[in-house]
C-alpha cells in the first residue's frame, strides 16, 4: 500500500503535464522591447527552420503590442497558434524607453518564468526592429564577444547581470549597437537612477579600465618621421583601495620603429593611460558617483 | 520376479533395451544394455569376446573372474534394483550371473561433440577452447588448467527423471568453506523433474529479485579457472556447455577473460568503453525522449531544430516511436537467433531496409530515432552475458517509461531505483556492487580500471581468506 501511495505521489505531483511536442513550439531566439505611448511594443524573432546550407536558423520577426510582457506573449501565442518557448532566448534588445518601471516588470517576468534562463545577452539600441530584421543573434553575439576580447570596448551583459545590478541599484552597462550599412558597436550605455548615459567607443575603453573589464587591445603611438610604436596590451588588472586605483598592464611590443627602450615605452603608455583616464573622469562627472572611488581620486 | 522381468515390465520392453542370455556350462549369464547410449563395440570387444573364451572353464568362481579380468576401467557390483537401473541408464552394461550376482561394466558411448571454439564469449587473444555438453570433458578442461589436488569436486545427481550429474567445484584453501556449504545446501534442496541445462539451476541458486544477473555462466575454461583461483565456486552440469560461476558481482560483467592477457592500459580503456556502452544502452533512448518531450531546453538550438524537422512527418509521440523501434529490433534479434544461418543474410537485408529506409520514408519513425535505438542496441551487445544483455533491455524500458512521463526527473528516479536495487542485491550473501558499495579501494585496481599486475597481488578479500596470491 505504501509503495502504491509513493508511486502515485511521484506521478501525480510531478511534471506529467509538462509534455511538449517539438513541432508545437514557437522557439524565440531574440526579443526586442520598446515602450511607445504607455504601451509596450515587442519584436520577437522566431526560428522557423534551419538553413541546410549554412546551418543557421532562419527567423521571422513578429511584432505585437501589449500592456506588459505576458500580455504580448499571449498575443503572440494567438498569432502563431504555437506554444511560446523562451528557453532558447539568446538576445534581448531594449532602447532608451525602457526605464526603471519597465525594468521592474521585465525582471519580474524572467524571475517568475521557470522556462527561461537568465544567461542571454542584453543589448541596447535605438534601431531594435532593424537590428532584428537585418542581423541574427550569432552575428551580434560574435560582434560583442570579439570586441570585448580584442578591443575591450564592449561589455557582455546578461539578464542575470541586469537583475543583480538593478536589484542592488548599481549602474547597468549595456553594449550599444547601431545599424547603418552594417551593425557596429557604438560604445556603451549606462543606466542608473532612471536615466541613460551614452559613453562612446574610446571612452568605453577607459570605463572598462575602471571596471576591471580589460582583456586585450592594441595601442598605436606615433613618434617622428612616420614611425610607430605598436603595443599589444595582453592583460590588465585594476585594483582599488580607499584612495587610489592601481592598474597593472602586461605589454607586448609588436613594432618598435622608434627604437624606444623598455622604460620609455612604459612611460609613454602610462602617460597615455593617465591622461585619458583623467579626461574621462572629468568628462563623465555625472557618473562619478556610480564608480566607486572615482570622484575621490580625480 | 527377477530383475530382468521387472525391468522389461517397467520399460514396457523398450526397443533399445537389449537382453541377451549366455549359457556357459551350468552358468547362466544375462547381459542387459541400452544400445542407444552404450557402445556396442566396447560390449563386443571387452565383454562378449572375453566371455566367449570361458566356454569350457566353468569350474571356478565366474563373478570373481569377470570382476578382476574384464578389461574395463569401471566395474562395480550392484546390490539393488535402483542402482542397476541407474547404471544401465548411464550407459553401463549389466551382467547378471546365475540370477544372483550383478555387475555393472562401463560401456558408455561417446555422444558428445569435440571441444570447439567459444561461441558467444569470443576473444582475440588467449585460449580458444570452450566447454561442451560432456561433464567429464568439461571437468578435464578445468583440471588441465589447475593441476592441484586441492581442486575439489562434489558430485550431485539432480532431477527426478534426468538424474543429471552436477558438480560443485572449488579450490580448498582459497574458497571459503561457508560459501561451499551454502551452495551445497541449495543444491541438495533442489527437487525438480529434470535438469537439461545448467540454466535450470539458476533459479535455485539465485534468489535475488534484481533484474541484473547474480550468476554468470561461461563457456570458457580459462575464465572458469580464473574464477576458481579468485575463490569462487563453479557449478558444472552434464549436458550443458555453460559452467556457472558463483558468486558474481556487477563488475564481473564488464570483465572479459582476455582482459588479463593484454596491457593494463588497453584493458582500462576497453573497460571504460564497456561502461560507457552500458550507460548508452540503458539511458540513450530515455534521454532522447526526455529531450524531445520534456526538456528541449537542454539541447543546443541547432540540434533542437534538427530534431524538430525530423519529427515533422512522424505521427506518433516519441515514446510510441521508441517502443515501436525497440520491439522491431527485438523481433529481428530473436528471428536472427532462430532462423537457419543460410537465411540470416536475407533477414538482415530485409530488417535493415525495413528498419532503416522504408520506415523513415513511410513517416513511421524519424531517422534520429533509428540512430538512437541502433546505438543503444549495439552498445547493449558489448556485455558478454546474454542475461546481462536481457536485463539491460528491462532497465531501458523502465527508463523510457519514466522519461516519457516525467522527463529528467523520471530518469533520475530511475537511476535511484536501479542503484538502490543493485545496492540491495546479494550474490550468495556477498554485496553485488562490491568493490564500489561497500567501497574497497584496493579492489578498484581491477574494477573499471586495471593497474599493472603488481597491483593485483591480493585476492578479493570477501571471497577468500587466503589473501595473497601465490602463497599457500
Amino acid at each position: 500500500m505504501k509503495k502504491i501511495f509513493l508511486i502515485l505521489i511521484l506521478f501525480l505531483f510531478t511534471g506529467c503535464s509538462s509534455y511538449i511536442e517539438l513541432n508545437d513550439l514557437a522557439i524565440i531566439n531574440a526579443i526586442g522591447i520598446e515602450k511607445v505611448n504607455n504601451t509596450y511594443k515587442m519584436y520577437a524573432s522566431i526560428i522557423m527552420e534551419t538553413d541546410k546550407e549554412t546551418t543557421t536558423p532562419k527567423t521571422t520577426i513578429y511584432e505585437v503590442t501589449g500592456v506588459n510582457l505576458n500580455d504580448m506573449l499571449n498575443q503572440l501565442t494567438l498569432t502563431l497558434n504555437k506554444k511560446i518557448y523562451l528557453s532558447h532566448l539568446d538576445l534581448f534588445l531594449l532602447n532608451d524607453t525602457i526605464k526603471t518601471q519597465e525594468f521592474t516588470e521585465i525582471i519580474n517576468f524572467f524571475l517568475n518564468n521557470n522556462e527561461t534562463r537568465e544567461d542571454f545577452l542584453v543589448i541596447c539600441s535605438k534601431n531594435i526592429k532593424e537590428l532584428l530584421e537585418k542581423t541574427n543573434y550569432g552575428e551580434i553575439n560574435d560582434l560583442v564577444e570579439i570586441n570585448r576580447q580584442e578591443a575591450s570596448q564592449a561589455i557582455y551583459t546578461t539578464m542575470y547581470d541586469v537583475i543583480n545590478k538593478f536589484t542592488l541599484q548599481e549602474p547597468i552597462y549595456f553594449t550599444n549597437l547601431e545599424i547603418t550599412e552594417h551593425v557596429k558597436i557604438k560604445g556603451l550605455k549606462v543606466f542608473l537612477n532612471n536615466n541613460y548615459q551614452e559613453i562612446l567607443e574610446n571612452d568605453s575603453l577607459f570605463l572598462n579600465y575602471l571596471l576591471n573589464n580589460i582583456n586585450t587591445y592594441k595601442y598605436n603611438y606615433s613618434c617622428q618621421d612616420n614611425k610607430f610604436l605598436y603595443l599589444n596590451i595582453l592583460a590588465s588588472t585594476t585594483n582599488e583601495n580607499e584612495k587610489e586605483f592601481f592598474i597593472a598592464n602586461e605589454l607586448k611590443v609588436i613594432t618598435n620603429d622608434c627604437n624606444l627602450k623598455k622604460d620609455e615605452i612604459n612611460d609613454i603608455f602610462t602617460n597615455y593611460l593617465k591622461t585619458n583616464l583623467e579626461k574621462f573622469t572629468e568628462k563623465k562627472l555625472t557618473i562619478k558617483n556610480t564608480i566607486r572611488g572615482l570622484y575621490e581620486n580625480k | 520376479m527377477n530383475y530382468t522381468e521387472k525391468l522389461k515390465q517397467e520399460t514396457n520392453s523398450a526397443d533399445d533395451f537389449i537382453y541377451k542370455d549366455i549359457y556357459l556350462g551350468k552358468n547362466h549369464l544375462e547381459l542387459i544394455t541400452i544400445e542407444t547410449i552404450a557402445s556396442s563395440n566396447d560390449i563386443n570387444n571387452f565383454i562378449l569376446k572375453r566371455i566367449s573364451f570361458l566356454d569350457k572353464l566353468s569350474v571356478f568362481d565366474l563373478t570373481s573372474y569377470l570382476y578382476n579380468y574384464l578389461p574395463a576401467s569401471s566395474i562395480s557390483i550392484v546390490n539393488d534394483y535402483d542402482t542397476l537401473k541407474e547404471k544401465l541408464l548411464n550407459g553401463f552394461t549389466i551382467l547378471i550371473i546365475n540370477n544372483q550376482n550383478i555387475m555393472a561394466i562401463e560401456t558408455r558411448r561417446d555422444l558428445t561433440r569435440g571441444v570447439s571454439e567459444a561461441d558467444y564469449e569470443k576473444t582475440i587473444v588467449g585460449p580458444k577452447d570452450a566447454f561442451i555438453e560432456h561433464y567429464n570433458t568439461n571437468l578435464g578442461l578445468i583440471r588441465r588448467r589447475i593441476k592441484d589436488v586441492s581442486l575439489h569436486i562434489k558430485p550431485y545427481y539432480l532431477g527426478k527423471y534426468t538424474k543429471t550429474k552436477v558438480g560443485l567445484i572449488y579450490i580448498e584453501g582459497i574458497c571459503q568453506e561457508k560459501l561451499v556449504k551454502e551452495i551445497d545446501l541449495k543444491l541438495k534442496k533442489i527437487n525438480i523433474d529434470g535438469i537439461l541445462d545448467s540454466n535450470y539451476l539458476k533459479k535455485y541458486l539465485n534468489k535475488s529479485k534484481s533484474l541484473f544477473p547474480t550468476l554468470k555462466g561461461t563457456e570458457r575454461p580459462d575464465l572458469a579457472a580464473s574464477a576458481l583461483l579468485e575463490g569462487k565456486v563453479l557449478i558444472i552440469t552434464d549436458n550443458s556447455p555453460e559452467v556457472l560461476i558463483l558468486p558474481t558481482f556487477f563488475i564481473d560483467f564488464f570483465h572479459a577473460s582476455d582482459d588479463y592477457y593484454q596491457k593494463p592500459l588497453n584493458i582500462t580503456f576497453i573497460r571504460i568503453i564497456r561502461l560507457i556502452a552500458f550507460l548508452i544502452a540503458i539511458f540513450l533512448p530515455a534521454i532522447y525522449i526526455t529531450l524531445t518531450t520534456h526538456n528541449p531546453d537542454s539541447m543546443p538550438i541547432n540540434l533542437l531544430l534538427s530534431f524538430q524537422s525530423q519529427r515533422v512527418s512522424v505521427p506518433f509521440p516519441a515514446f510510441i516511436e521508441a517502443i515501436l523501434m525497440i520491439i522491431s529490433f527485438e523481433i529481428l534479434r530473436e528471428s536472427d537467433i532462430r532462423i537457419p544461418s543460410s537465411m540470416g543474410t536475407a533477414i538482415s537485408i530485409l530488417g535493415g531496409l525495413v528498419l532503416g529506409d522504408a520506415a523513415v520514408n513511410a513517416g513511421i519513425v524519424s531517422p534520429i530515432m533509428i540512430i538512437v535505438v541502433a546505438i543503444s542496441a549495439i552498445s547493449g551487445m558489448l556485455m558478454q552475458s546474454i542475461e546481462a544483455v536481457n536485463s539491460i533491455r528491462w532497465y531501458r524500458f523502465l527508463l523510457i517509461i519514466l522519461a516519457s512521463l516525467l522527463g529528467y526527473y523520471g530518469i533520475f528516479l530511475g537511476i535511484i531505483l536501479i542503484l538502490t536495487n543493485l545496492a540491495d542485491t546479494k550474490s550468495q550473501t556477498k554485496d553485488y556492487l562490491y568493490p564500489f558499495a561497500p567501497i574497497d579501494l584496493k579492489e578498484q585496481k581491477d574494477g573499471f580500471i586495471k593497474t599493472s599486475n603488481k597491483g593485483l597481488k591480493f585476492r578479493n578479500p570477501i571471497l577468500s581468506h587466503n589473501k595473497i596470491r601465490g602463497k599457500s
